[in-house]
């Protein structure tokens, strides 16, 4: 009876499916990007990836512009933007401009990294939790909330001032491992509601394991929102390894923008070289914009109910 | 038009119990009670004894918060029994673990209520009709392919290969429960449970999925206990009915006989009760 | 005059992509005291004609042509604070799982007696108390569970309490869309008992929304069948339900089972021209061509005109001509 309404499909299966999971994607895609919050995020982030990507070419030119061990040797003090420094040299006489695009580079990799792995640890936790239940459940959320309630910043203070000087891989590592919990929280509270869907004990009547419940119908139904939360985490890691280099436990060996910072306040420049001081601040301000408007807009593909257009 | 008398449908169903139901009871306690007042539990079946034989269609009759999904549940294992013995082919339900569990699991399928939750968004229909095979280690990928597309087929989605990479939102109500009626049917299991399956659908096209019903039991081997409000739907497609009230069966009979000469109160009131224009019927 | 007349109506929702048009040229009077029961599929539209008629329409819904005429005005044209003073005060509503509707932290008394004085301010808290009294009375709720927690009432109850407050101002007309849709069957037997006996007693006119056909064939005087935002069949119960012209109509009839034991076993008949959808098709053609089992070539030529049968049996199909 009616229910031929579907205009039939003609292409091979492989190919239709190809093509849906195109449109899928081409359909949020077109939501996001009518959505100006989420084009002012995507332009931030492209100027930071452009950032990232230049920030190779300064050191091939002369070796002058390294970031790190580049001295220009007829510079003896900071000085401000010239035809040979763009933005200007620190003290030691280093270009500011190398060392502001690396610093791009350090973010992307502290915050993406960071992010990536709190949310591997905060969805399966999550997951697990919330598709075991009970006592599984009350473990891993009570210790979650251990994690949540440490003074993060404090612990990794405590940490650095012990072992002295951290690599920033392993302050990727810490930051993660600080920030899984609230991820979890919230893929929990997606995994309860949707072990109430029946889709969950057909599953089951099947006699699927718990894994393949877990990882077949769990995991693709949380993955988005688990993405929607990276782009959240990613903001809040770049913050934390900007203000650790700020506060001197930064890894030394690398040019981040918290670390610029900490150079200019050191060698008390704060307020005498605005040149220097300036633009890493507004770039970790505008960095972490950029991930929380896409995350922003991202929100809104996913989440039909921050939509108005479709009504009915 | 032809006017048929369906008392008769399964001339078949041999006298051999398949699901012997004795002194079931399910108890719904809140135990979460250290900071909230816990609520008084909440006996949802009370004493059910049923006894569904091997290739009828039984048919489960009752209003909701009656049980008589709960009873379904408890079939399937879905939940566990506190009171009481299920038996399927002679064995008690609540021991079998492991690859008995595993058995049971391919013989014993579900027909679900909602067929806008009871697939995966995530899962094309081939994913999902094949998922069964996949768990059980049915055929290689080949045959799993064939497999899929008889059991679309016979659900009567048809070119099954059509479907097979359509999402559940591309398809409409009665479409979706057909390929959730294909992956169920995809074993060849030997008792189904259909559990309301139109109460999302549209009258005509819920009519439709009621004659598919009616062919599979009439087809393949199986046997359906038909979980329902609807008496007339229960009465177009049963062999045997029960009504079950309040989490306690109130009687059982076959079709013909529990409509015509309805026993107790409660189902004269649920006759009485039924919506309808006799009048029709006098042109 | 009829109390009620609606004259080429079209609403539609404008979404992102397109503007879908969800009710088209309805055209139906009503008179005091009758009923109307509207049935359809979901997605027909015939929720639509309910919010449209109290001009409760989604955001993105929009009144496309023609004219409601309410007791000899034009409704469409009403200000927002006027059509605001008609709404539930002239034309009463109970909604879809309205039950659902009540505060739960309010008491349902204190939930009317507050609806009751919004509407009119001169009426005293005690005097309003009385009102719904006398209301509960009518629609069999005992008085001492006015003051009760909506947690406390069950499903039948509360939903008679909506009705409760549906007839509070004792209006002209009451919309109940799928009053009892998530009811038993025997709470739903005896919501519309009352609905039908308030009806009789106060003389108000119902338009009883419903997918169910058995629910509206024991409910209305009169049947409108709706099929993809279209009217195409209506007239007196016994004559749209006893003698169906409308494919669809039969359709929908033939799948109605019954407890009687006899069924009208229908083969699923197949559509009797291929036509891969309406969409192709203008506006005024057949929305049902392409699953008719009745159709001929000639459907996807011309437009599907009213046929009247009787005086006020009025069918939407070319065919249909005697």
């Amino acid at each position: 009876m009616a229910e031929h309404g579907q205009s039939r499909i003609e292409q091979s299966p492989a190919k239709a499916q190809r093509s849906y999971n195109f449109q899928r994607f081409a359909d949020g895609w077109a939501l996001f990007c009518e959505n100006p919050v989420g084009r002012l995020g995507l332009f931030l982030l492209f100027c930071f990836g452009a950032m990232a990507v230049l920030s190779y070419i300064p050191p091939m030119l002369d070796p002058m512009y390294h970031p790190m061990t580049g001295v220009d040797p007829a510079i003896s003090s900071s000085t401000g933007p010239s035809a040979r420094h763009w933005l200007g040299t620190d003290n030691l006489g280093r270009d500011l401009l190398s060392q502001l695009l690396t610093g791009a580079r350090i973010a992307f990799m502290v915050g993406v990294s960071a992010a990536f792995i709190s949310i591997v640890f905060g969805t399966l936790i999550g997951m697990i939790a919330g598709y075991a239940g009970r006592i599984t459940d009350a473990v891993l959320m009570r210790f979650a909330d251990m994690i949540m309630v440490m003074p993060s910043l404090l612990v990794v203070l405590l940490l650095a001032s012990l072992f002295g000087q951290l690599n920033i891989w392993i302050i990727v590592l810490l930051i993660s491992l600080f920030r899984w919990p609230g991820v979890s929280r919230i893929i929990r509270a997606q995994t309860l509601s949707l072990k109430q869907r029946p889709f969950i004990d057909m599953a089951r009547v099947a006699g699927a394991s718990h894994l393949r419940v877990i990882f077949r119908h769990i995991l693709p139904n949380v993955l988005p929102m688990a993405f929607l939360y990276m782009t959240f985490r990613v903001t809040s890691a770049i913050i934390v390894e900007a203000a650790l280099a700020f506060l001197g436990f930064g890894d030394p060996n690398t040019v981040s923008w918290g670390m610029m910072l900490q150079w200019v306040w050191k060698t008390g420049h704060m307020f005498q070289a605005p040149y220097w001081l300036l633009p890493p601040g507004i770039c970790i301000s505008l960095i972490t914009l950029s991930f929380y408007l896409i995350g922003r807009a991202m929100e809104e593909v996913l989440d039909p109910r921050l939509r108005r257009e479709e009504g009915l | 038009m032809q006017t048929i008398d369906t008392s008769k449908k399964n001339p078949g169903a041999a006298d051999i119990p398949i699901i012997e139901i004795t002194g079931l009871k399910k108890v719904y306690r809140d135990d979460r009670s250290l900071f909230t007042r816990a609520a008084p539990a909440l006996t949802a079946i009370d004493g059910v004894s049923l006894e569904i034989k091997k290739g009828e269609v039984f048919g489960l009759v009752g209003a909701s918060g009656s049980g008589k999904t709960t009873i379904g549940r408890l079939i399937l294992k879905l939940e566990n029994i506190d009171e009481g013995f299920i038996r399927f082919q002679g064995k008690d339900i609540s021991r079998l673990k492991g690859r008995e569990l595993k058995k049971f699991r391919r013989k014993v399928q579900l027909i679900p209520q909602d067929p806008y939750q009871s697939l995966n968004p995530y899962m094309s229909v081939f994913d999902a009709v094949a998922e069964p095979l996949i768990i059980h280690n049915a055929g290689d990928s080949h045959t799993r392919r064939e497999k899929a597309a008889q059991a679309l087929k016979a659900a009567g989605l048809t070119p099954a290969e059509d479907f097979f990479a359509r999402y559940p939102h591309q398809l409409s109500g009665g479409q979706r429960q057909r390929a959730a009626i294909a992956r169920a049917m995809v074993l060849s299991p030997e008792f189904v449970i259909a559990d309301e399956p139109t109460s999302m659908l549209d009258a005509t096209i819920s009519f439709t999925i009621f004659q598919l019903l009616a062919d599979i039991s009439r087809q393949q081997d199986v046997t359906l206990l038909f979980i329902t409000h609807d008496l007339a739907a229960a009465r177009f497609l049963c062999d045997r009915i029960a009504v079950i009230y309040n989490g306690k069966i109130v009687e059982t009979g076959t079709a013909e006989d529990l409509i015509t000469n309805p026993g107790s109160d409660y189902t004269k009131a649920l006759i009485n009760a039924q919506p309808g224009f006799t009048f029709v019927k006098q042109k | 005059m009829a109390l009620l007349e609606i004259n080429n109506l079209s609403i539609g929702y404008k979404t992102r992509k397109e503007t879908a048009i969800a009710v088209d040229k309805m055209s139906f009077t009503l008179e005091r005291g009758r009923s109307v029961g509207i049935v359809g599929e979901s997605g027909c539209g015939k929720t639509t004609i309910g919010m449209g008629l109290l001009r409760l329409l989604p955001s993105n819904g929009f009144f496309k042509s023609g004219q409601i005429m309410f007791d000899g005005m034009d409704l469409l044209a009403l200000t927002d604070a006027q059509m605001q003073a008609i709404r539930w005060k002239r034309i009463a509503m109970i909604f879809q799982a309205a039950m659902n509707a009540w505060n739960p932290v309010q008491r349902i008394g204190d939930q009317i007696v507050e609806a009751i004085r919004l509407h009119d301010s001169k009426i005293s808290r005690d005097d309003a108390v009385k009102e719904v009294k006398r209301l509960y009375e009518i629609v069999d709720i005992p008085g001492d569970r006015i003051f009760d927690f909506p947690h406390q009432y069950s499903g039948g109850m509360k939903q008679r309490a909506i009705i409760a407050m549906a007839l509070a101002c004792s209006p002209d007309l009451i919309i109940a869309d799928e009053p009892t849709t998530a009811l038993d069957v025997i709470v739903q037997d005896q919501i519309i008992q009352k609905i039908k006996e308030i009806q009789k007693e106060q003389n108000i006119a119902v338009i009883f929304i419903s997918h169910d056909i058995g629910v509206v064939a024991e409910a209305c005087h009169e049947i409108m069948v709706m099929y993809r935002g279209k009217l195409v069949e209506k007239g007196r119960r016994e004559e749209v339900f006893g003698a169906p012209l409308h494919p669809y109509t039969q359709a929908l009839l033939s799948s109605y089972l019954t407890l009687d034991g006899v069924f009208e076993v229908r083969e699923t008949l197949a559509p009797a021209i291929s036509c891969e959808s309406e969409e192709s098709l203008p506006e005024e053609f057949c929305r049902y061509v392409s699953l008719c089992p009745k159709a001929t070539e000639a459907c996807l030529s011309r437009s599907a005109q009213w046929q009247q049968i009787t005086p006020t049996h009025n069918v939407l199909c070319s065919l249909c001509r005697q």
